[in-house]
């Protein structure tokens, strides 16, 4: 009995041995199957599931389909101790779902979904050689490859020329992700790179300033607006540095100029604003000039009754020298006070202050202590005569009450 | 010299009658009358001799 039960057995596997999916165990009518003990083990299933969609029609077509094993090495899924195991094993056969021999994904149908035996909940299956998931990958890193390498063309080109950002393309997510993150670094790059190009120019035309007046802008910075700017910005520097030093120049020979009372006549044949600072220079000179000779006529004026004209150079001196003498109006308030000081009677003392104009001071005191003495008369004959006029008038009342007295006796 | 003989005259009688007060107003005046007319008529006298002898 026993010996009849496992011929039949063994020949129930020979017929039906194709319907035995990647791990052991038949399905049904359903096309499931229970999961084994030694399958649940290894991870490979759990429970009750479906091969082939399930159905009746797969597992009746599934055996229309058999075919035997084309190798005595024939692996199925129970032969692997681990499901990474199955997919090393798929990936170095270089198997597909149609390129599945040993069918260990389905059984012995030629489209089935790619994935050997049954792969764990959660398992990344783009591990899995020509996996919907993998080719699924592959195609979102392409896609992110050319959006990235694309973007980089359009950011750098936009980064260089300075302008602003614009990240908007169309495509897959995966191509847009890349075009984005592209073009971010080509805009840094070219931006960092229009900076340093920008620089360049700036000190070219420095150096071309430093040498020249006229812009002329090399074919090598025309091609870009910023470049010509920063060549032209470059060039001005320099320029205006060059000017500034020229107009010092110029400005502290005219200074020399006015100060020498030379004709004032700036060189011939140099810029207007050179002349402009030598102008300016030289009226500084002269206004210098006229201080010195002012001070001298307004420090003569402390030492000086009358104005008496100077042994100077010039007319122009001397009219400077002029000018400043009758500008002096501390000479009123020194007679003033001089005179003032006399008219009192005090005695002579000329105070610190005017020390420096001894002349005027000694000459005004004295002025206003002949005014004194002339007041001091004044007053004394005037009391003299009170004096007598109020005794006439005594004597006369002193006479009236005499003769009363002689006449009322 | 009219005018400065009323003044004269005028201070004096007023000296005259403060210090008279208790006495007989027309005997006072009198008397005043009196130092005057021999007053003037010595004056008249001096200038008529002054005169005379010039």
């Amino acid at each position: 009995m026993i010996k009849r039960i496992g011929i039949i057995t063994l020949l129930l596997s020979f017929v039906l041995g194709s319907t035995i999916y990647a791990h052991s165990g038949r399905t049904d009518s359903s096309g499931g199957h229970n999961c084994s003990a030694k399958s649940q083990a290894k991870g490979l299933c759990s429970g009750y599931h479906y091969h082939n969609g399930g159905t009746a029609e797969s597992s009746h077509k599934s055996n229309s389909t058999f075919t035997t094993p084309t190798q005595s090495s024939d692996k199925d899924c129970s032969d692997f101790s681990s499901y990474e195991e199955v997919v090393e094993y798929w990936n170095s056969k270089g198997y597909t779902k149609e390129n599945d021999p040993e069918r260990l994904d389905g059984w012995g149908n030629t489209v089935d979904d790619g994935i050997p035996c049954e792969a764990p909940s959660g398992y990344d299956t783009s591990k899995i050689n020509h996996s919907p998931a993998q080719i699924a990958k592959i195609t979102a890193e392409n896609d992110k490859a050319t959006g990235e390498k694309e973007g980089y063309s359009v950011g750098y080109t936009a980064g260089y020329s300075d302008t602003t950002k614009n990240t908007s393309a169309n495509g897959s997510d995966d191509y847009i992700q890349g075009y984005q993150s592209g073009y971010e670094k080509g805009y840094l790059e070219g931006n960092n790179k229009l900076h340093a190009d920008k620089e360049k120019a700036k000190q070219t035309g420095y150096e071309f300033g430093a040498k020249q007046d006229q812009l002329v802008i090399p074919d090598t910075f025309k091609a870009n607006t910023s470049l010509q700017e920063s060549f032209t910005i470059g060039f001005n520097e320099a320029v205006s540095e060059r000017d500034e030093k020229k107009k010092a120049e110029y400005a502290a020979l005219g200074y020399q100029d006015g100060k020498d009372e030379n004709d004032g006549r700036p060189p011939k044949n140099i810029k207007d604003l050179y002349i402009a600072s030598y102008n300016e220079g030289f009226e500084k000179g002269q206004s210098e000039l006229k201080v010195e000779y002012k001070k001298q006529g307004y420090e003569a004026a402390f030492t000086m009754l009358i104005y008496k004209k100077p042994q100077l150079e010039t007319d122009k001196y001397v009219g400077w020298y002029k000018e400043g003498f009758e500008s002096n109006k501390e000479i009123k308030e020194i007679q003033d006070d001089a005179y003032n000081l006399g008219l009192q009677g005090e005695a002579f003392q000329i105070p610190d202050k005017y020390q420096k104009a001894k002349v005027i001071f000694d000459e005004y005191y004295h002025l206003g202590k002949k005014e004194h003495a002339t007041k001091q008369e004044e007053k004394r004959t005037t009391a003299t005569a009170s004096t007598v006029a109020g005794m006439g008038i005594i004597g006369w009342f002193a006479r009236r009450f005499y003769v009363a007295r002689k006449m009322a006796s | 010299m009219g005018l400065y003989r009323s003044i004269c005259y005028s201070v004096e009688d007023a000296f005259v009658k403060m210090m008279t007060r208790k006495k007989d107003p027309s005997m006072v005046r009198e008397k005043v009358m009196t130092y005057r007319s021999e007053k003037e008529n010595k004056k008249y006298v001096k200038k008529s001799k002054n005169k005379i002898g010039s």
